[in-house]
C-alpha cells in the first residue's frame, strides 16, 4: 500500500542583502567540537585547553565567543546542531554578509525552503528596485542546495533594520516545480522530493535541473487513508479502521483486484491536514475485503472460477478443494467462511463455460477412482484440518508441517525395503533436488541400505540434469521418454512411490509430488525440518492397477 | 485330310468328350471349402439376455435402464449401432452428461449425428484410433453393454455385462479415454455449431489399463484349453477345438487341413461375433485394440447362451477333406484361391498354339502334352491352334532372283551391243560405198547377210531367260553364241574389204602425185636457170655502164632501171628456188607409198568408241543352275532356303518346287 501525492509548487526567486553561513571543512573546529562531544556536548575552557594546550585565558574566551557567534554552541557552550555536525562531518559554518540570490519554495510541506543560494556582486544591487520579501525562509536552518552538491548553508538573518526585508524580485518567475510526496502506511515511512528546474538567467532563461533529493516527513498514513475513504472513496467502499482495509462490493471491483485484494485509484485536489493541498493523490494497493458474507461467497466463487479456468486441464474434486483452500486461505475472505459449492452446483455454475464445465465434471465422472459422495458435497471454509493417516491413505493438507522424516516413516511403515522408486515427472529444480536429497536421507535413516531410484523427465534445458540427479541418488536416473515412450500423453500424471523389499511390494499413488515440500523457515533443510506442503494425498495402490512399467519394476523386470 | 483352299493361316482344333481323357468326375480334392448353404440362417437365432440379437426389445429395455443415468459413456467403434446413437442423442436432449469415445471422424461431416442441432446438449467427445467395439455404460460403471460384430460390420449381438464386467469395461474405456485419445471436442451451449476438436487437455490422474478381472487389456491373446467351440473371424484359429467357426479363406486352407484331419469340425457362418472361445468351464471374447487385446471373460449365463447359438447355427461353409469332384455340389473355395467358384460341368482348356513343321501338318497335329485342367472341371474340352511353318522374320529374297535378273540384263545388253555393232558395220559399209569405187564392187551380197543377222538379233532381244524353262535356257545360250560369232564375222568382213579398197585408191593417188611433182620440179629448175642468166646479163650491163657512166648523160636512169631489173630477177629466182625445194621435199618424204586409212576399223573390238558396249570376254551367255520357282517366292535365311506360299492351292506345286530347289515350304 502506498500513497503518492503530487502537486506543482511555486518557487520564488529574489535577491537580497543577507547574512549567510556556508558550511566548509574546518578540521580545527571539528577537533574542538569532537572534544566537546566527549565532554557532555559542551565547549568550555577545559575542552579548548585540551585541543589547544597552552592557550591563555584570553584566547579561550575568544574561541568560545567565536564558536558562539558562528553558532557551534550557545552562550553556555552547549553544542548546537551545527556543532554536532562539525564534530561528525568536519564542516563548520563560515559567516558571510552580502547580496545573495535565493530560490525559495512556497508550500506547506517543504515550507519556505531555500533550494539554492548564490552570491551577487553588490554593485549589481545598487540600482535595484526593491519590494517586500515575498516569502521569508526560516532562519538558522541548515539547508543543502538542490542544485550544487556539497553546498550546505544556513540563513542567519536579513539585516534589514526595521520592517520587512527588501528584496529585488526577479522579473521572470521561476518555472513551477513538482512536489512529490510518497507515504507508505504499512512501514510508516514518508518522504518528499522536488522535480523541476531553477532559472539562473538574468535576461534570458538559464535552467538547471534540481538534484534528486528527498526529505522525510512524519505522518500517519492509515489515518490519512481513513480520512480520504470517508470522503473521496465513499463510493468505493467503507473503511474499516481496525482491519485497515476498505470493505467493498466485489461486483464493483476490477478483475485484478479480486485476486490481489488491493485497489488502486487516483483522486484529485486532496488536502492533507497541515501539509497543504495536493493536485493528485495516487492510492496504490489499498487493502480490500468483502463487505459481508454474501459478498465473501461471491468473491470466493470468482477466485475459484478463475483458478479453475486458468488451469485449462481436467481437475479432480480434491484439486478443486485445494484450489478453494488456496483462494480463501490467508485472505480477507477467510473470516467470512465462504462455502465450496457441491460438485453438482459447481458444474451448473459453469454451464456456459463448457471448457471449465467438462474440466470439473469429467474429473469426477470419469475418475478412475470415484470420489466418495461426501467429497462431492458442499463444504464451508474452516480452520486447517488435521492430517489424516491410516495404513492405506496419507492425507497431508496444505497447513501440515510434517518433516520429510515423518512422511517417510508413514510411507515405509511395516515394510523393510531394499529398493525404492520415485516416479515423478518433474525432479529438476534446485529445491526439488534438495527435497529429493532430504527424502533420500529420511528413507536411509529408516532403512540404511535401501537404494533410491528415480524415473523422471529429462530437463533438456539443463545439460547437467542427469549428473545432478546422480549426485543425489548415487546412480543414474531413468527418463520418462525411455520408460514410457515418446508420447507424453501416456506418461503417468500422478507420482508413484514404489517400495520393493522382502515383504509384499507397496505402491503409493500420490496426488502431488512430495518434492514440492519446502522448509517452513529459513533454516538448514534437514529430515527433521518442519515443511510447508501442498495438498498431497497418498493412497496405496494395488499392483495390478499400476501402469505396466511400474508393475514390471516391482516384479524386478526393470531396474 | 480336308481339301483346303484360300489363304493359308492358323487352324483351330479341339479334343472333346467322349474322349476318355476329357472326363474328371472321379478326381479327388485334397482339401477345400464347400458352400453347403446358399443363405445364412443365423438370423433366426435371437438369443436371450444377456446375449441377444441387436435390435430386439431386450436391447431397448436395457437402453431405457441406461437412460436413467445422469452421466453416460458411449464407445463407438467402426460400426456405431443406430440404437446407441439414438440413446446418445436422447440422453443429450434430456440434459444428461454424455461422454463419447469414438473413432477419428466422429462428430464431423456424415458422422455428426445431429449433435450440432442440440445446443443444450452436454456432450464431450474424445477420439481414439483403436476402438474395437461399440459399448454404452453408465459413467460410474455399474451397468454396461457391448455390441458384438465381426470386424467393421454392423453390430449383430447385444451383450449386457454383469457388474464386475461393467466395472472392468469402465476401467478399460477410461484408459482409452485418458491415455489413448487423440483429440477432444464438445458442444457449445446456446448456438448450433459443429463440434470443434482440439488437442487434449491434461488429465488429472492416471487410468492404468486393467490387466486382471473379467475385462482386461493385455498384450497377448488368451487361449482356453481344451476349447470346445471357437469363433475366429480374423487371424489363425486354434487347432485344439472340437468345432471352429472361421471364415473361408483360400490362403488359410492348408493350415486348417491338419486340424480337420484330426477331427475338428471347421465351419463358417456369419455369426456376427468377435473372436470367441468357449470351453466347458469358461468362455472369452477377444478384440484387437492397437497393440493390445481386450479380453472379456464370459459369465455362466453368457457362455450358456453363446454355446447354444454356436451349436445350433447351421453352417454356411464347411471344410471338406478328400472329397470326390462328383460329390461336391456347392461353391468351392480352393487352397490359395481368393474367391469361391462353382463346380464346372464342362470346361474348355485352351492349350495355346502348336507350331507345325509342315504346312500340311496343321490339319493333324496335337499338343505334345495337354495342360492340367481346373480342379473343379468335371469334363474338359481341350482346344488349340495349329500354326503352319512361317517364313523367318529376317529371311531375304533368294539371290537366285538376282542371278536371273543379271542373266536377263546380260542377254539384253549383249544383244543390244551386237545390234549396235551390226548397225555400225552397216553405216561403215554405206560410207565405203560412197567413198570407194572399188569397194562397191566387193559389197555385193552384204545387204542380205546384214538383214539375216538383224532379224536373228531382234528375235533374241524379245527373250527373257529367267522366264524360260531349263531346256530353253540351254538352247538360248547356244543360239546366242552363234549369232555373236556371225555378227563379229560380218563386221570384220566389212572392215577388211573397206580397208583394201581404200589402200588401193590411196596408192593410185600417190603414184599420180609423185609424177606430177617430178614434172613440176624440172620445169621450175629450168625457169630459175633462165632467170639467173638474165640477172647475170643485167649485172654485166650495169657494171659496164658504170664505167662509162660519165660519158652517158642518161646513165642514171639506165642504172636505176638495171638495178630494178636485177632485183626483180633475184626475187623471181628466190621464188622458184622455194618451189623447187617444196617439190623436192615432198618427193623425198613420200618416196615410198604409205597407206593411211581414213578411220580406224569400226569393229566390235573397238573399245575406244564411246557408247559402244564392250564385248564380254566369254561370248557364251552364263545362266544360273536352277530356274526360279513356279509358285511362291524363294527366300534365303541362315544358310537355308525357304519357299513361301500364301494359298492352299499352291501347296502341292510348292512342295515339288521346294524339293527341286532344296527349300522348306513355308507361309509368308
Amino acid at each position: 500500500m502506498k500513497i503518492e501525492l503530487t502537486t506543482p509548487i511555486r518557487v520564488h526567486r529574489f535577491e537580497a542583502f543577507a547574512e549567510m553561513a556556508f558550511y566548509e571543512p574546518r578540521p580545527e573546529l571539528q577537533a574542538l567540537c569532537a572534544a566537546a562531544v566527549k565532554s557532555a556536548n559542551a565547549i568550555d575552557r577545559d575542552v579548548v585547553a585540551q585541543v589547544l594546550p597552552g592557550i591563555n585565558e584570553a584566547g579561550v574566551k575568544n574561541i568560545l565567543a567565536w564558536c558562539t557567534f558562528i553558532g557551534l554552541c550557545d552562550r553556555l557552550g552547549f553544542l548546537s546542531s551545527a556543532g554536532l555536525r562539525a564534530a561528525s562531518e568536519g564542516v563548520a559554518p563560515f559567516l558571510e554578509q552580502g547580496v545573495f540570490g535565493f530560490w525559495v519554495t512556497d508550500h506547506p510541506l517543504p515550507g519556505h525552503r531555500i533550494l539554492h543560494v548564490i552570491r551577487i556582486r553588490p554593485d549589481m544591487f545598487n540600482d535595484a528596485t526593491t519590494s517586500p520579501i515575498p516569502v521569508r525562509p526560516k532562519p538558522k536552518e541548515i539547508s543543502e542546495s538542490f542544485i550544487e552538491t556539497n553546498l550546505v548553508f544556513e540563513l542567519r538573518e536579513f539585516p534589514a533594520g526595521e520592517g520587512d526585508p527588501q528584496v529585488e524580485a526577479h522579473r521572470r518567475a521561476n518555472p513551477t516545480c513538482e512536489l512529490r510526496w510518497t507515504i507508505d502506511p504499512a512501514t510508516g515511512t514518508s518522504e518528499w522530493s522536488l522535480d523541476g528546474e531553477l532559472d539562473f538567467g538574468r535576461d534570458r532563461p538559464e535552467l538547471s535541473s534540481i538534484r534528486e533529493m528527498s526529505s522525510n516527513e512524519t505522518i500517519d498514513g492509515w489515518h490519512l487513508l481513513g480520512q480520504w475513504a470517508d470522503t473521496h472513496l465513499r463510493s468505493v467502499g467503507r473503511w474499516i479502521p481496525d482491519k485497515r482495509r476498505l470493505a467493498v462490493r466485489v461486483a464493483a471491483l476490477p478483475e485484478g483486484a479480486i485476486e490481489t485484494f488491493a485497489y488502486s485509484t487516483q483522486i484529485e485536489n486532496v488536502e492533507v491536514p497541515n501539509r497543504g493541498h495536493f493536485a493528485v493523490a495516487k492510492l496504490k494497493d489499498v487493502p480490500l475485503g468483502p463487505v459481508d458474507r454474501n459478498d465473501a461467497q461471491t468473491w470466493s466463487d470468482q477466485r475459484l472460477a478463475k483458478r479453475m479456468v486458468d488451469q485449462n486441464r481436467y481437475l479432480t474434486r480434491r484439486e478443486v478443494v485445494a484450489m478453494f483452500s488456496e483462494s480463501v486461505g490467508g485472505t480477507p475472505l477467510e473470516e467470512h467462511a465462504p462455502v465450496l459449492p457441491a460438485h453438482a452446483d459447481l458444474c451448473d455454475k459453469f454451464d456456459r463455460n463448457r471448457a471449465a464445465y467438462w474440466a470439473i465434471a469429467a474429473g469426477v465422472d470419469l475418475a478412475s477412482t470415484k470420489p466418495a459422495p461426501s467429497d462431492l458435497e458442499a463444504r464451508r471454509w474452516a480452520s486447517p484440518s488435521s492430517t489424516q493417516v491410516d495404513s492405506s491413505v496419507i492425507d497431508i493438507p496444505r497447513q501440515c508441517t510434517w518433516s520429510m522424516r515423518e512422511l517417510a516413516e508413514r510411507l515405509l511403515a511395516g515394510v523393510h525395503p531394499n529398493r525404492i522408486l520415485l516416479c515423478d515427472r518433474y525432479v529438476r529444480s534446485e529445491w526439488q533436488l534438495e527435497s529429493l536429497r532430504v527424502l533420500r536421507d529420511a528413507i536411509r535413516m529408516i532403512t540404511p541400505n535401501c537404494t533410491v531410484q528415480v524415473w523422471t523427465e529429462r530437463d533438456h534445458d539443463d545439460l547437467k540434469h542427469g549428473d545432478r540427479l546422480k549426485a543425489v541418488l548415487g546412480q543414474e536416473a531413468k527418463w520418462y521418454r525411455d520408460i514410457f515412450g515418446s508420447q507424453s500423453s501416456r506418461w503417468p500424471h500422478a507420482r508413484y512411490l514404489l517400495i520393493a523389499g522382502d515383504a509384499s511390494p507397496v505402491a503409493w499413488h500420490m496426488s502431488d509430488s512430495p518434492l514440492w515440500a519446502q522448509p517452513a523457515a529459513r533454516r538448514p533443510y534437514t529430515i527433521s525440518e518442519p515443511l510447508r506442503w501442498r495438498d498431497l494425498l497418498a493412497t496405496r495402490q494395488q499392483v495390478a492397477n499400476l501402469p505396466e512399467e511400474l508393475e514390471a519394476w516391482l516384479k524386478g523386470a526393470r531396474s | 485330310m480336308t481339301p483346303m483352299n484360300g489363304p493359308i493361316g492358323p487352324v483351330s482344333r479341339r479334343l472333346e468328350p467322349p474322349d476318355p481323357r476329357c472326363d474328371r468326375s472321379g478326381e479327388h480334392i485334397r482339401v477345400c471349402w464347400e458352400r453347403v448353404s446358399k443363405v445364412s440362417t443365423t438370423r433366426g437365432v435371437d438369443g436371450a439376455p444377456p446375449l441377444c440379437r441387436a435390435g430386439i426389445p431386450a436391447e431397448q429395455e436395457w437402453l431405457a435402464k441406461l437412460a436413467t443415468k445422469q452421466s453416460l459413456l458411449f464407445v463407438f467403434g467402426d460400426a456405431a449401432p443406430a440404437s446407441a446413437l439414438k440413446a446418445m442423442c436422447d440422453a443429450a436432449d434430456r440434459g444428461a452428461r454424455v461422454y463419447v469415445l469414438a473413432k477419428p471422424g466422429f462428430g464431423e461431416g456424415q458422422q455428426e449425428h445431429g449433435l450440432r442441432d442440440r445446443p443444450k446438449a452436454k456432450v464431450l467427445v474424445r477420439r481414439c484410433a483403436h476402438l474395437p467395439f461399440s459399448a454404452a455404460l453408465g459413467s460410474d460403471g455399474d451397468i454396461a453393454s457391448i455390441w458384438l460384430c465381426e470386424a467393421a460390420l454392423d453390430p449383430s449381438w447385444f451383450l449386457s455385462l454383469n457388474p464386475e464386467q461393467a466395472s472392468g469395461l469402465r476401467a478399460t474405456v477410461l484408459h482409452w479415454w485418458w491415455h489413448e485419445a487423440e483429440d477432444e471436442g464438445w458442444s457449445e451451449p446456446g448456438h448450433k455449431a459443429p463440434l470443434s476438436f482440439r488437442p487434449l487437455r491434461d488429465r488429472a490422474f492416471d487410468a492404468p489399463a486393467p490387466r486382471t478381472g473379467p475385462v482386461r487389456l493385455v498384450q497377448e491373446a488368451e487361449s482356453l484349453d481344451p476349447t470346445s467351440v471357437c469363433v475366429c473371424p480374423v487371424g489363425q484359429p486354434p487347432t485344439n477345438c472340437r468345432r471352429v467357426f472361421t471364415p473361408p479363406r483360400g490362403s488359410a486352407v492348408h493350415s486348417l487341413e491338419s486340424a480337420a484331419r484330426a477331427g475338428c469340425e471347421i465351419l463358417w457362418t456369419a455369426l456376427g461375433l468377435p473372436k470367441t472361445s468357449i470351453s466347458e468351464a469358461a468362455g472369452v471374447l477377444e478384440w484387437s485394440a492397437g497393440s493390445r487385446r481386450v479380453i472379456l471373460s464370459l459369465d455362466g449365463a453368457q457362455r450358456q447362451i453363446l454355446t447354444a447359438v454356436l451349436s445350433t447355427t447351421p453352417p454356411e461353409w464347411r471344410l471338406r477333406i478328400d472329397a470326390k469332384l462328383g460329390e461336391l455340389s456347392g461353391d468351392i473355395l480352393l487352397p490359395d484361391a481368393t474367391s469361391a467358384i462353382a463346380r464346372m460341368e464342362r470346361h474348355e482348356v485352351p492349350c495355346g498354339s502348336v507350331q507345325c513343321e509342315q504346312i500340311a501338318g496343321v490339319l493333324t497335329c496335337q499338343p505334345a502334352a495337354f495342360p492340367n485342367p481346373p480342379v473343379l472341371a468335371r469334363s474338359v474340352v481341350y482346344s488349340w491352334t495349329a500354326l503352319p511353318p512361317k517364313l523367318p522374320g529376317k529371311a531375304r529374297k533368294s539371290s537366285l532372283y538376282d542371278q536371273w535378273a543379271h542373266t536377263d540384263q546380260a542377254l539384253a545388253d549383249r544383244v543390244l551391243a551386237l545390234l549396235q555393232a551390226l548397225e555400225q558395220s552397216h553405216n561403215r559399209s554405206t560410207g565405203f560405198k560412197e567413198r570407194l569405187k572399188s569397194f562397191a564392187a566387193q559389197a555385193m551380197g552384204f545387204q542380205s547377210g546384214w538383214e539375216r543377222l538383224s532379224n536373228d538379233l531382234a528375235a533374241m532381244k524379245q527373250l527373257v531367260p529367267s522366264s524360260l524353262r531349263d531346256s530353253d535356257v540351254a538352247s538360248l545360250s547356244e543360239r546366242f553364241a552363234d549369232v555373236t560369232r556371225r555378227t563379229e564375222e560380218f563386221c570384220d568382213g566389212v572392215d577388211r574389204d573397206g580397208l583394201k579398197a581404200e589402200e588401193s585408191e590411196q596408192r593410185a593417188d600417190w603414184e599420180s602425185e609423185t609424177r606430177r611433182r617430178k614434172q613440176d620440179l624440172l620445169a621450175v629448175q629450168q625457169q630459175r636457170k633462165e632467170v639467173l642468166d638474165r640477172q647475170q646479163a643485167a649485172q654485166g650491163e650495169l657494171d659496164t655502164g658504170e664505167k662509162a657512166a660519165v660519158a652517158d648523160s642518161d646513165w642514171k636512169a639506165k642504172r636505176a632501171a638495171l638495178k630494178d631489173e636485177i632485183d626483180a630477177m633475184k626475187r623471181t629466182a628466190a621464188t622458184l628456188a622455194g618451189k623447187a625445194g617444196e617439190h623436192s621435199a615432198w618427193l623425198e618424204k613420200e618416196k615410198d607409198f604409205r597407206f593411211r586409212p581414213h578411220s580406224a576399223p569400226a569393229t566390235v573390238r573397238d573399245k575406244g568408241r564411246k557408247f559402244a558396249p564392250s564385248k564380254p570376254n566369254d561370248a557364251r551367255l552364263i545362266v544360273p543352275v536352277h530356274s526360279l520357282p513356279k509358285v511362291g517366292v524363294l527366300y534365303d535365311h541362315d544358310n537355308a532356303r525357304y519357299l513361301s506360299v500364301k494359298r492352299w492351292e499352291d501347296v502341292q506345286t510348292g512342295e515339288q518346287e521346294a524339293r527341286r530347289l532344296e527349300a522348306k515350304l513355308v507361309v509368308d
